[in-house]
């Protein structure tokens, strides 16, 4: 069996993170880029805390791919800013990676409830 | 469809970000100092960010595909030997095919550069029944009717084309021009680059220039306009310079005399003038036919003329074709066809080569392609990755292959026969560079498609097999390429074949006179004062004949009007006592001719004598006859001593006596037979009975290669503004009658040698390469007891099969295609079983050898050494 190589998992799951929680923050309206961060952060209870400079590439990646389309309004407090928003696509790729993800948890958790941890792991 | 962001909008999408959250960080306390500071801390590098959007907003649409691009790039440049021999290869085809196509569309395709070119047409006749040719030219009585008669021409014009002399005070020479009616210009639709065009008023005392004339004489001075020069033997004013590129009725034609025709100097029944005429919109070829044919019924009513004028008019039909299809004739036409055709089959080998050399690589990486399929490369991007490769193959080669056909066409065109109408214009131009790219598409489809989708498709069972499987399946689509290879290669190998066969027939026919150590050339006296009346014209070729016999090695002169191979001769009709009733008489050719003519060019003597000097200055009724032209006018009989009556130049009807008789000769076509042709004396049965042309002059010298230039000095001292021209070997004429023929010969040699090493080396490596998969499983049999011959006739078998299913659709197709250059053939049939067998047998060889080679290596397979291999 070949030794799995360790950083490009780990790379990728970050990244598809990324795509998937702001896939899922939108969901709930459209947003600016500073207010992605902000839900992102407060929705997971301050643990979470997206990479300003990396969320921008992402943003711009998934308009590409026209899974969301961005365009510029005015904020709560009338500041101009970029609103992001789903597209039907969008919609549709959220459901997709939703159940991806579901699966993802679900295996990773049978694997982690093997029985007890090695205890030099 | 979402626009493309700008640079500006991203950077104020950052700044609104950064402001963002600096008022976030003041609402918890913070200064704004220190939050302003804090919000470009938590964004980063601003500078990298907008770098990256930059990069990621202008290649996103090429991304995908320039990876593509990159990796196929890369992969090729690992193997290098696979990268040079593909595009080599390819190159190579496709500049052939893409030099072919640039002469073929610049001499067939193209239109002629007139207005509504399509809408010009070739009107000939056909008399079936008649004694005329299949497909004869029309008189000038044709051209005066069909102006006056015909509704749906828009203009209609005849031309006389010949050489003739052009003097100015400082130069003077024979030079190629024509004598068109005047409706030439407005029917072709040309206007003068300087001066007029002629008018009625006029007459035929005007001249137009050709640009080229205008360059080379009068270094394009305007002022050559209403001077007046010398054109063949009166004073013609020049009114215009005609455009560079208008070159009618021929490639070198200098020079247009006008020439209108008067009503009451037509004589019906001159057949073979040419007559173009420009249809009226929406005109079909077919209505002018009909309507022409009608409307020539009328002819004999109005112009008069004999009985058998009357019944060739009865029987006669109006051909109607595009222009240009009389102006490129058959076997110039059927050449280049060929031709194009020919070097189109190669590219298709070349392609099925490299398609080949892809599926063999394909093969060797399907281990790769199964993993990468495996962790999720799609289908489509494995297929995309395949055709990348083939594509920048292709489009390598189309690159070099434009350059190849850059540097190779002029040498081509070089070596291609003379006189091919526009052929000169043929070079890289946009439509060669257009066609090369189309090429390259397609080749990219053929040499990728196959590959790529086998590839992508990869069995993920490989990757168990560990990569290498111990027995060698099928390979269908490498056999079906080797198949297609051979029967492409085999059919250029039987055209070709036919052509050395026909050349060497046709080398091989007598064409009634010889045509070692002959030098010919004219010269023409036309100066005043050297009398063109018969006793003195004739004086002056003897004396001519004289000064020319006293030259060293010079073993004989002779003189003929019209020599075989460069000029053809004129037709009269001659009755004899074997004419019966009205009839005008039969149809027979005639020339002039004088001293040691027949003797040197040594064509036989049958019976009777030649002319006597005598005869070239004295008034006489002698006649000597060719061959079938006795045949023909008593037959069975005797001819020596018999009369015939015929109406000769400007004399009246005249009874001649037969005072000799010999052999036929071929007079142009050494394909057709040799002709019924008169030759008469110099001086005819009056002083004045009959006006003269120039003669050729033959001169019989082993050093007849090294005669020009004193033949010029000759010439000079009798007649020192006299221009000579027309100066060859016979032997040269030979040579270029049969050019058309040995050019298309030899270019059909090359391709198809070309061809037949393409379809051998893919032969041999697709085998070599079911050897190399199948070690193992050949290494397993010897272990069992195989011997080395018995594997040696498997693989052979193996090849010989496939080879054999080409040949067999190779024979098909060649059946099918070889009546297509039934134009070139001379004394062999298109399907010509000794060719056909022979080729197939050297086709069949060819593949045993190329197999062969493989075999040896599979049989010489150490069975220890392929066990262990795995």
């Amino acid at each position: 069996m070949p030794t799995r190589t360790e950083a490009t998992p780990r790379d990728a799951l970050l990244q598809g993170t990324l795509d998937l929680l702001i896939l899922r923050i939108l969901a709930l309206g459209s947003h600016h880029g500073h207010g992605i961060a902000m839900a992102i952060l407060t929705r997971s209870g301050d643990t979470l805390l997206v990479d300003h400079g990396s969320l921008y590439p992402a943003l711009q990646r998934l308009e590409q791919r026209r899974w969301i389309k961005g365009a510029w309004g005015t904020s709560e407090n009338n500041r101009r800013a970029r609103f992001y928003s789903l597209t039907a696509t969008g919609h549709r790729q959220l459901t997709v990676e939703t159940g991806r993800w579901n699966r993802l948890v679900e295996s990773i958790a049978r694997v982690m409830d093997m029985g007890p941890t090695p205890e030099n792991a | 469809m979402l626009g493309r962001r700008s640079q500006r909008d991203f950077e104020n999408e950052v700044r609104a970000h950064i402001e963002l959250e600096a008022e976030r960080l003041r609402a918890q306390g913070l200064s704004r100092e220190d939050a302003e500071r804090a919000a470009r801390r938590n964004f980063g590098n601003v500078s990298v960010a907008e770098d990256r959007f930059y990069y990621a907003q202008r290649f996103a649409a090429v991304q995908d595909w320039l990876r593509d691009v990159r990796h196929a790039w890369r992969a090729l440049l690992r193997t290098p030997g696979f990268l040079v021999i593909c595009v080599l290869t390819l190159a190579l085809a496709i500049g052939a095919v893409t030099g072919m196509f640039s002469v073929v569309n610049n001499v067939i395709i193209k239109p002629l550069p007139f207005q509504n070119a399509d809408r010009l047409v070739a009107i000939s006749g056909t008399a079936p029944g008649s004694d005329l040719s299949e497909r004869f030219g029309l008189g000038t009585e044709f051209y005066v009717h069909y102006k006056e008669r015909s509704k749906l021409l828009d203009g209609i014009f005849t031309f006389i084309a010949g050489t003739s002399t052009f003097r100015t005070d400082k130069r003077v020479e024979r030079i190629s021009m024509a004598w068109p009616t005047n409706e030439m210009y407005s029917t072709l639709g040309v206007r003068p680059q300087l001066g007029r065009l002629p008018v009625p008023e006029d007459g035929d005392d005007v001249v137009l220039l050709s640009d080229k004339l205008w360059s080379d004489w009068f270094g394009r001075d305007p002022a050559v306009i209403g001077k007046s020069f010398f054109v063949s033997d009166s004073m013609k004013v020049v009114i215009g310079v005609m455009p560079a590129d208008f070159r009618i009725p021929s490639e070198n034609t200098l020079l247009w005399v006008a020439s209108p025709i008067l009503l009451d100097q037509i004589r019906p029944g001159n057949f073979g003038g040419p007559l173009i005429a420009r249809l009226k919109p929406g005109v079909t070829r077919e209505q002018l036919a009909n309507e022409l044919t009608a409307i020539s019924k009328e002819l004999p009513a109005r112009f008069g003329g004999p009985p058998t004028y009357a019944r060739i008019i009865e029987k006669h039909r109006a051909l109607v074709d595009p222009v240009l299809d009389r102006i490129i004739g058959p076997t110039t036409r059927t050449s280049l066809w060929v031709l194009l055709g020919a070097v189109s089959f190669v590219l298709l080998i070349a392609c099925a080569n490299v398609a080949n050399l892809f599926l063999v690589r394909a093969e060797g990486r399907r281990r790769d392609m199964a993993i990468r399929r495996a962790i999720g490369a799609s289908r489509a991007q494995l297929v995309r990755l395949q055709m990348a490769e083939a594509a920048l193959v292709a489009l390598a080669a189309g690159g070099l292959a434009i350059l190849i056909a850059k540097l190779t066409l002029p040498l081509f065109l070089g070596a291609a026969p003379q006189g091919i109408p526009r052929i000169g214009l043929a070079g890289v131009d946009g439509w060669t560079v257009t066609a090369a790219f189309a090429l390259v598409v397609l080749t990219a489809l053929a040499c990728g498609a196959v590959p790529a989708l086998r590839a992508s498709a990869p069995d993920l069972t490989r990757l168990r097999e560990g990569g290498r499987g111990s027995t060698g399946r099928r390979h269908w689509g490498r056999d079906l390429l080797v198949v297609g290879q051979t029967a492409l290669a085999l059919v250029l190998l039987i055209g070709s074949a036919l052509l050395v066969q026909s050349f060497n027939k046709l080398r091989r026919v007598d064409p009634g006179y010889d045509t070692k150590d002959l030098y010919t050339f004219q010269y023409a006296p036309d100066q005043p004062g050297l009398g063109n009346r018969g006793p003195v014209w004739g004086q002056l070729h003897l004396n001519m004949m004289d000064r020319l016999r006293a030259l060293p090695g010079v073993t004989g002169v002779g003189i003929v009007e019209n020599i075989p191979l460069d000029e053809g001769t004129n037709g009269t009709r001659v009755r004899t006592a074997n004419t019966t009733g009205e009839s005008e008489g039969t149809r027979v050719n005639f020339t002039f001719s004088a001293g040691d003519y027949f003797k040197i060019m040594g064509i036989d003597m049958l019976a009777g004598r030649a002319f006597t000097n005598d005869e070239a200055i004295t008034p006489n009724t002698s006649v000597i006859v060719s061959r079938s032209a006795a045949a023909k006018l008593w037959p069975g009989q005797n001819a020596l001593g018999q009369s015939l009556q015929a109406r000769i130049g400007r004399s009246t009807q005249t009874s001649f006596t037969v005072v000799g008789v010999v052999d036929d000769v071929k007079q142009y076509d050494w394909r057709l037979a040799g002709e019924e042709l008169l030759y008469f004396a110099l001086t005819g049965p009056t002083d004045s009975s009959w006006a003269r042309g120039t003669p050729a002059y033959v001169v019989k010298s082993s050093r007849a290669e090294l005669l020009k230039g004193e033949v010029r000095n000759v010439v000079r001292q009798v007649a020192p503004e006299a221009p000579v021209y027309r100066e060859y070997t016979m032997e040269f004429l030979a040579q270029r009658s049969m050019v058309q023929l040995t050019f298309t010969m030899l270019t059909l040699g090359v391709v198809s040698g070309l061809a037949l090493l393409l379809g051998a080396l893919g032969l041999y490596g697709v085998l070599s390469y079911v050897v190399a998969e199948r070690t193992r499983e050949i290494g397993v049999r010897m272990a069992l007891g195989a011997t080395a011959g018995v594997v040696r006739r498997q693989v052979v078998s193996q090849g010989a099969k496939v080879v054999l299913i080409g040949v067999t659709i190779g024979v098909v197709v060649a059946v099918l295609t070889t009546r297509l250059m039934s134009a070139l053939l001379f004394g062999v049939k298109p399907v010509d079983p000794l060719v056909f067998g022979a080729m197939s047998a050297t086709m069949l060889v060819v593949g045993m050898l190329a197999s062969y080679v493989p075999a040896r290596r599979a049989s010489s397979v150490d069975p220890m050494e392929s066990l262990r291999s795995d």
